[in-house]
């Protein structure tokens, strides 16, 4: 598509190893991890027992440095809602470094997010009340659990709370988008924000995405399907990862059509669904393809200098993503291969924040030049053969770096951003 | 394909072309069973067709309106997928085939995108009671026991089925749908977004054919927990639930394919300004002024189309409706025949809206919803021609 520019104007981060993205950098950037016991809830018995989590206490709303124009009255359930008290921050910082200004009806949010989690109390009460027998009695649940229900605040476990209380904050009156795939959901966010921008429907985009699922339940399922590291460790790429661990944390980019002082600029997106299992990547990887493929066509490239790839860790998806990048920027390209971490060794998988922090990494590399190394990665699998960064972060010339989200339900997501042209 | 935006919406010049529509309600399968009728099965009532007249009934059931013999819908998916599927994931199973089906498309469908509104995945509370009935130790929660028996208690899908594209998923794997996806959390709102979006990318040539539309219900008990405490039970909502897709496609392509069922002139979404919130009481109070503007000049906006269909989830903004002054459209409220279906609310309207134009042999027809979110969304379809 033709029209406007999209320029990243800001980013900003909270993760597991800072308050902010320039506070996250120096650890990442010496290839330190998150990765540790989890300590909030007793682990005994879980799959796995390890996550990284941004430190507790979060900041309170004092803490928060606002600017005036922020009214913080605006968002009430701020110490409720684990994924807003993390978003917040990492929006405060893009939002500010961005120095960007733009009518209000010419702001949208684009968020990726899933939903929010009811307190265990609550659900426990609900299931008592649904009989908490063998089966789930809805007669009982619709008898008695109604009453109850009250305890479930739609607006910290919507999805599209987050979105909406961040756009109430900063004064957007254009769209208000929550994308919900899953792993794709950030980057997909991005995509769709960037899109509005080119197509004229807004001029600056608060984009994005939020993981908060270092909590019992995702911790139990996921462990339950057998998806995490039974070892402890986020080692993408390696021959002892046995899949992801889970982490949380938010980051955020505003996008604007007005270039500023940005180096940096949005230049393609990809999407596409593999249709091939619920849980599993496509083994051959055709989905993934399409999306890198379609992102660099959009971009007008052929190759990139840098990937950070979706990387999570797990046996399959880590040697599915590395064949498709073989295939892409292989041997028939000149440029060679590019280089390729994952940021998941360092801070977890984010799930819906997954693919906002890796874009995060790529901007960075195109604005500094530093490549952040794939915390953890050691032996690198030789079914993953790639030019990995290991150990530190090495500084290199990169003009342009694709970022790859690739959800479980086979939702692709791909963003190719690049030096300002 | 220029995008022009005007004063109200964004206008696709030319047309999209809509090929087919699958379609699940509480009015019944298919575009063919859309039309209101005094149907006593499905609560439904007729609005009367007149020149002006909004129709504007209160005798639906209180506990809301519901698809039928879902369990007994005929599609490819096996019983052991259709175990798996949360209920708007099967809700959508059907209407997603019905439109592939009836456009008369052979797959692959590699290049097909989807875009959907979807509300809360639906993940089966039956897993959550049994997950914590097996953690409780000495009459509380016990973090030791969900890691000791808890978690094997449930199905090995739990966490995945709490995402909320968990909707679309089993669709897209059995379709076999490989292009650009997008899924929206909707209220209502997001679902005119994800029209736009499926617009666009068409436009971009980032796919040759799309699949749009929403599935969600209202019933989900959680959801059901949701609109109690938010009050909104209160404000005339019948809760009910349905899935609609559309098979979309460019004009140059639809014409290497047949006479398209009708053209999609233009969509758009209005968001509702300082009050974007989300069931959290706020826009219960009273519709927003973003809100009331974004209708009127939905509306108003001439030239008038043959059929309006609104769907506007209030009792206030129903009566609002019925008091304007109107001008020669048949406008049909669709809250009365299709209750609140939340994110598929919009998907169902326009299929309300395609089966109009139709039946009447109407040139063209306009949809005009507002859910629970306060956003507008505006689409606008032509009788189909090539």
């Amino acid at each position: 598509m033709s029209a406007r520019a999209v320029y990243v104007r800001g980013v900003g981060a909270v993760t597991p190893l800072g308050a902010s993205w320039q506070a996250s950098l120096t650890a990442l950037a010496s290839g330190k991890t998150a990765v540790a016991q989890v300590t909030e809830f007793d682990v005994q018995g879980f799959p796995c027992t390890v996550a990284a989590a941004v430190p507790s206490p979060l900041p309170s709303c004092a803490e928060y440095r606002c600017p005036t124009s922020i009214d913080l009255d605006c968002a009430p359930n701020l110490q409720l809602d684990r994924r807003l008290a993390l978003l917040l921050p990492a929006v405060l910082e893009a939002w500010q470094a961005a120095n960007v200004s733009a009518p209000a009806t010419r702001i949208g949010v684009y968020l990726g997010a899933e939903s929010g989690r009811a307190p265990l109390q609550s659900i426990l009460a609900l299931s008592r009340a649904a009989g908490g027998g063998t089966t789930f009695d809805h007669q009982q649940f619709g008898q008695r659990a109604r009453a109850l229900t009250a305890r479930i605040d739609a607006s910290v476990v919507s999805p599209a709370a987050v979105a909406s209380t961040i756009a109430k904050l900063f004064g957007a009156e254009g769209p208000v988008q929550t994308l919900s795939l899953a792993c794709a959901s950030g980057l997909s966010a991005v995509i769709e924000g960037a899109r509005a921008i080119r197509c004229g429907v807004v001029d600056v985009a608060i984009c994005g995405g939020v993981g908060a699922d270092v909590e019992p339940l995702m911790l139990a399922g996921f462990g339950k399907l057998g998806a995490l590291s039974a070892r402890g460790s986020s080692c993408p790429f390696d021959v002892r990862r046995d899949g992801f661990v889970v982490g949380e944390g938010a980051a955020a980019v505003v996008l604007a059509a007005a270039r500023g002082n940005a180096r940096v600029e949005v230049l393609g997106g990809g999407r596409s669904l593999d249709a091939y299992h619920l849980t599993a990547p496509d083994p051959q990887g055709l989905g993934a393809e399409r999306a890198m493929r379609a992102a660099l066509k959009e971009a007008a490239l052929t190759h990139v200098d840098y990937v950070q790839a979706h990387g999570t860790s797990t046996p399959l998806n880590d040697a599915v993503e590395a064949s498709v990048l073989q295939r892409i920027f292989g041997a028939s390209t000149e440029a060679g291969m590019p280089l390729v971490s994952s940021v998941k060794g360092a801070v977890g998988h984010w799930i819906a924040g997954a693919g906002a922090i890796g874009l995060l990494c790529a901007v960075e590399a195109i604005d500094s030049g530093l490549v952040l190394p794939t915390a953890g990665l050691q032996r690198p699998d030789p079914k993953c053969d790639l030019p990995h960064v290991i150990g530190h972060a090495q500084q290199h010339n990169i003009r342009a770096a694709m970022v790859n989200a690739l959800a479980f339900g086979g939702a692709n997501s791909s963003l190719v951003v690049g030096r300002c042209r | 394909m220029p995008v022009t935006r005007g004063l109200d919406l964004t206008t696709f010049s030319p047309p999209l072309a809509v090929l087919s529509a699958g379609v699940l309600s509480p009015l019944g399968r298919g575009l063919q069973a859309q039309l209101p009728r005094s149907a006593t099965t499905s609560h439904a009532t007729t609005p009367q067709a007149g020149a002006g007249r909004v129709e504007v009934t209160t005798d639906v059931a209180p506990r809301g309106l519901f698809v039928t013999d879902l369990e007994q819908q005929e599609d490819p998916a096996s019983a052991r997928q259709r175990k798996l599927m949360s209920r708007s994931a099967r809700l959508l199973a059907v209407a997603l085939h019905d439109a592939l089906r009836t456009a008369e498309l052979s797959p692959p469908y590699t290049d097909c995108g989807a875009f959907f509104g979807v509300g809360s995945s639906g993940g089966a509370l039956p897993d959550l009671t049994a997950l914590v009935r097996r953690s409780i130790d000495d009459h509380g929660f016990s973090m030791k026991r969900l890691g000791e028996a808890g978690l094997y208690a449930c199905s090995p899908l739990f966490s995945f089925q709490i995402m909320n594209n968990f909707t679309l998923c089993h669709s897209a794997i059995r379709e076999g749908l490989g292009g650009p996806s997008d899924l929206f959390f909707s209220r209502g709102g997001g679902t005119a977004q994800a029209l736009q979006a499926a617009a666009w990318s068409l436009q971009a040539g980032e796919c040759s054919l799309c699949i749009v539309g929403a599935a969600d219900t209202a019933h989900y008990e959680m959801t059901d927990g949701e609109l109690r405490r938010g009050g909104v039970m209160n404000a005339g909502v019948v809760p009910s639930e349905g899935a609609a897709a559309l098979t979309l496609t460019t004009q140059a392509q639809a014409t290497t394919l047949g006479k398209p069922l009708a053209l999609l002139t233009s969509c758009a979404h209005f968001p509702c300004g300082d009050v974007c919130s989300d069931l959290d009481g706020t826009v219960l109070d009273a519709a927003p002024q973003a809100t009331m503007v974004a209708l009127t000049a939905a509306l108003s906006k001439t030239p008038q189309p043959d059929v309006i269909v609104c769907a506007l989830w209030s009792q206030a903004l129903r009566t609002w409706l019925a008091n304007q002054q109107l001008t020669d459209a048949l406008i049909i409220n669709a809250h009365d025949v299709l209750g609140e279906a939340l994110a598929a609310t919009p998907a169902l309207a326009w299929c309300l809206a395609l089966r109009l134009l139709d039946h009447r042999q109407a040139s063209s027809a306009r949809v005009i919803c507002c859910g629970l979110d306060g956003a507008v969304g505006v689409t606008e379809f032509q009788r189909g021609s090539t």
